[in-house]
């Protein structure tokens, strides 16, 4: 029957001239074919090795070339090739008899290891014909070891200020349902207070200090707060009268909102009163100033 | 070359059947005679109108055989050369048929068309119908040890391992001439193999760098079909291969990390591929005795590979990740099929939801199993093969679809539920005490017939069962029952129903291939069998009973009709 000697010798000359990453595979084949030269073997041997990338990637020259230009360069090669194992000297195999089988020019582990790290260069991307076609992916990445035998899908943490289920804040509506704690902050610097006034450890005594003032000029500022949003409140009142009536609405300047929130301060204190906080903040502007300067110039 | 064939003249060729008058059964080979050729007075069909073209070169007026350049004319001549040895080889087949056949231009067209097809790995033998299951002839090899891993044939010698590192080298009878059998009314007789060869292993060398033979129970061996190498597989990671003729290590390789699960050589060339458990497929060359390449891509142990014909192609199953994948060595890719299908249901084809045979009743198939994973694969042709599965399934699939176009369910039944006290060490059992639900029977051995649509499945129901890939390749059928009844023995094969007469033990590898010589045509299965898996003792101490061994069955063609019919028009499935 005229079939060929082997039907991979019928693939070379089709795949041959499609793509580099076959060449390797197309120089084990030849080779086999021309064992018995040995003349033509060890010379193709010494251009299938010369065909290698100058960087010598052994990964890319087919093994059979490898094999062959053994041979024919002899041991010195095997000694000079970094990756020889050092038990590869000796004898390996006692039942060969038949003389041209070669022990291997690098260990068995390392070629793997360089078909491995060769694998991680391996772009292609395939696309399939339709999607009930089996995918296509490269046989060259190799697989680690890790299993997920259960998947278990990471938590998905949600922040509700920018889940757009939760919605606006409303500070009016929050104020009025946690308006309890201002009551309990009250009692709490009241008994701070009074433990400072028992405490007579110095060291604790400045733990409570802290405490207290954090807490009280958070009260200060909350409240200061609370002035200026109730002006801009009456403000808005009287100005949806207007635009009831039909005239245009009017905005406050944040300094107009100051101003009017300073006044409704003063109106209720008295004139000592009032002295003492001005001369107060007029201190604490100096003292900001005086920091300004530079310490050679500071009296 | 092709115009040789192209050129149907009918009107010639019926003007020569007139002329050469009554028919003869027999042609005479020499070269003279090919212008008295007789025909079968059949059909005359228009397919190889061009034998007649070359045989008589001279009948014809305008063929141009005195002006041939010598190009055409050398091609002319080994084409004729050809066709004389196919005509020879038909002939000689045909000698002593009783079917009383002529070799004609259909004979030879179907020759042809079968070599292109094996070249080209179609299915090309539809062999399916041809044989009779029931007439099946059993035979035992005479073992001393058990626990049957594997088997592998290279006909006519057969190849046998076992978990204790032994390898027999057996040699088949040749096939029981038809004559003999239709003249006189005795009985079959069953002839056993004769072993030729055994080498074994020695379990204590296993930190012996040197030793050259396997030292942990051998899961797997093929052997070349071009009759000169045999590789075995085992759990110590080993690859050894031996020359066939003295079973000697040639070599041993050692690149695998885990065990080596399957091996197999590509039909008519020495490449072998190799699967292991860790995950890898490697590819050797044989000629060399070296290691070409490394495949990655199972996420799972690798149990089985398959070979493709004519293509530098095989195919593997990664167990628990139930996937098969085709790798294309040349190009460095794989396709990937993935299984796993169990709870979600078959194909949609009404031609699944039937039962597959006799035992399985009609309450079984509401049920569902899920595939846990595939444990098997064959190839049928090129773009088509099976996979068997833990779940009893038995799927079909092509190379153009992701899934399986075809499954059969629960392919050797449920096993037998679990008695109370075997499924629960209390004493006393509760009153919400539920026995587990019987699971199926996996499908631990799977093997087909190159390029034909038979395809054979074993477990530990104690039976082989046969199926046949439909003509449409989108379905399966059950074609028979091998089991250890056979006619010599009183019982008809197939009725696996009595116990006794069931294998008793776990089918671990099936090898079936058909055996034509001097016109004789047999099917030989031959079933790997012992009382534990071979990758696994799961069911070790379950009662299986028996210790292993291995068994062969020769099918007989049918009767002279049928073959007649199947001549006529393929059957439609």
């Amino acid at each position: 029957m005229p079939r060929s000697r082997s039907s991979s010798s019928d693939a070379p000359s089709i795949e041959s001239a499609t793509s580099p990453q076959i060449r390797r595979v197309r120089a084990y084949k030849g080779a086999s074919d021309d064992e018995e030269m040995a003349s033509d073997a060890s010379s193709e041997a010494l251009e299938s090795a010369t065909e290698a990338p100058p960087n010598d990637d052994l990964a890319t020259i087919s093994f059979g070339a490898l094999i062959k230009a053994q041979s024919a360069l002899g041991k010195r090669r095997r000694r000079s090739s970094s990756s020889t194992d050092p038990t590869e000297d000796q004898p390996p195999e006692p039942f060969s008899t038949t003389p041209h089988h070669p022990p291997r020019p690098t260990h068995p582990a390392s070629s793997e290891a360089l078909e491995r790290r060769a694998g991680k260069k391996d772009h292609r991307d395939f696309s399939r014909p339709s999607k009930h076609a089996p995918t296509e992916l490269s046989a060259k990445k190799a697989v680690s070891r890790k299993r997920s035998v259960i998947h278990l899908p990471r938590r998905q943490s949600r922040d509700p200020r920018f889940e757009p289920a939760v919605g606006r804040v409303d500070d009016e509506k929050v104020k009025r349902n946690y308006a309890f704690l201002d009551s309990y902050r009250d009692n709490e610097i009241a008994e701070l207070k009074a433990g400072l006034k028992r405490e007579k450890d110095a060291g604790k005594r400045e733990v409570l200090k802290k405490a207290l003032t954090s807490m009280e000029s958070r009260r200060k500022t909350q409240q200061l707060k609370e002035q200026r949003q109730e002006v801009v409140r009456l403000h808005r009142r009287e100005e949806r009268a207007k635009v009831a009536e039909g005239k245009k609405p009017f905005y406050l300047k944040r300094g107009e909102i100051k101003e009017r929130a300073l006044k409704e301060r003063f109106r209720g204190m008295k004139s000592k009163q009032v002295d003492k906080v001005i001369e107060r903040r007029r201190k604490k502007l100096t003292a900001k100033e005086r920091k300004g300067m530079p310490l050679e110039r500071r009296g | 070359m092709s115009s040789f064939f192209t050129t149907p003249k009918s009107l010639k060729k019926r003007r020569r059947e007139d002329a050469t008058g009554p028919t003869n059964s027999k042609r005479i080979k020499a070269g003279a005679s090919r212008s008295k050729k007789s025909k079968a007075g059949k059909d005359d069909s228009e397919v190889s109108g061009s034998d007649d073209d070359l045989e008589d070169p001279q009948a014809d007026g305008h063929e141009s055989s005195s002006e041939d350049e010598t190009a055409a004319d050398r091609r002319l001549r080994l084409a004729e050369q050809y066709l004389e040895k196919i005509k020879g080889e038909t002939q000689d087949a045909n000698e002593i048929g009783f079917d009383a056949e002529d070799i004609d231009r259909d004979l030879i067209a179907e020759r042809l068309q079968k070599d292109n097809d094996e070249t080209k790995g179609r299915m090309c033998k539809f062999i399916a119908s041809d044989y009779d299951f029931k007439a099946a002839v059993r035979t035992n090899f005479r073992l001393k040890h058990s626990h049957m891993n594997g088997v592998a044939i290279c006909p006519p010698y057969v190849y046998t391992v076992s978990k204790d590192t032994t390898i027999t080298k057996w040699e088949l009878p040749p096939p029981t001439d038809p004559r003999r059998k239709a003249n006189s009314s005795q009985k079959p007789v069953r002839r056993r193999p004769v072993k030729v060869l055994e080498v074994k292993g020695d379990r204590s060398k296993a930190k012996d760098k040197d030793y050259s033979y396997h030292t942990a129970p051998i899961l797997t061996v093929a052997a070349s079909s071009t009759g000169k190498f045999l590789a075995t597989g085992s759990l110590d990671k080993k690859i050894i291969v031996y020359d066939t003729a003295t079973l000697k290590p040639l070599r041993v390789f050692t690149q695998h990390r885990d065990a080596v699960t399957s091996l197999s050589f590509q039909p008519s060339t020495n490449q072998l591929y190799s699967a292991s458990r860790d995950r890898t497929v490697k590819v050797w060359s044989m000629n060399e005795l070296a290691y070409v390449e490394t495949l990655f891509g199972h996420q799972d142990s690798v149990v089985d590979i398959a070979a493709y014909p004519g293509v530098e192609r095989c195919l593997s199953v990664g167990a628990r990740d139930r996937t098969a994948r085709i790798w294309k060595v040349i190009e460095e890719t794989q396709l990937v099929f993935r299984g796993g299908s169990g709870s979600s249901g078959n194909s949609s084809k009404p031609v699944s939801r039937k039962p597959a045979s006799d035992k399985l009743g009609s309450g079984v198939e509401a049920k569902k199993y899920a595939e846990g994973s595939i444990d098997r694969v064959a190839v049928i042709e090129n773009d088509v093969f099976v996979t068997g599965s833990d779940n009893g399934s038995l799927c079909l699939w092509i190379s153009q679809k992701k899934k399986p176009v075809f499954t059969q369910p629960l392919t050797h039944g449920l096993e037998e539920p679990l008695r109370p006290d075997e499924a629960s060490a209390e004493v006393h059992l509760g009153p919400d005490f539920r026995l587990p639900e019987p699971q199926p029977r996996w499908i631990t051995a799977l093997a087909s017939v190159p390029l034909s649509d038979l395809v054979v499945t074993g477990s530990w129901d104690g039976c082989v069962r046969v199926w046949a890939v439909g003509k449409e390749k989108r379905s399966l059928r059950p074609l028979g029952v091998l089991d250890r009844s056979d006619a010599i023995s009183g019982a008809i094969n197939g009725n696996a129903g009595e116990k006794e007469l069931g294998i008793k033990g776990l089918v671990n590898d099936l090898r079936v291939f058909e055996r034509e010589e001097r016109g004789q045509e047999s099917l030989c299965v031959i079933a790997a069998f012992s009382s534990e898996h071979r990758l696994g003792r799961w069911n070790a101490g379950k009662g299986s009973g028996g210790s292993g061994g291995v068994l062969m069955w020769e099918i007989p063609r049918r009767k002279v009709g049928r073959a007649r019919r199947k001549k006529a028009q393929p059957k439609s499935i």
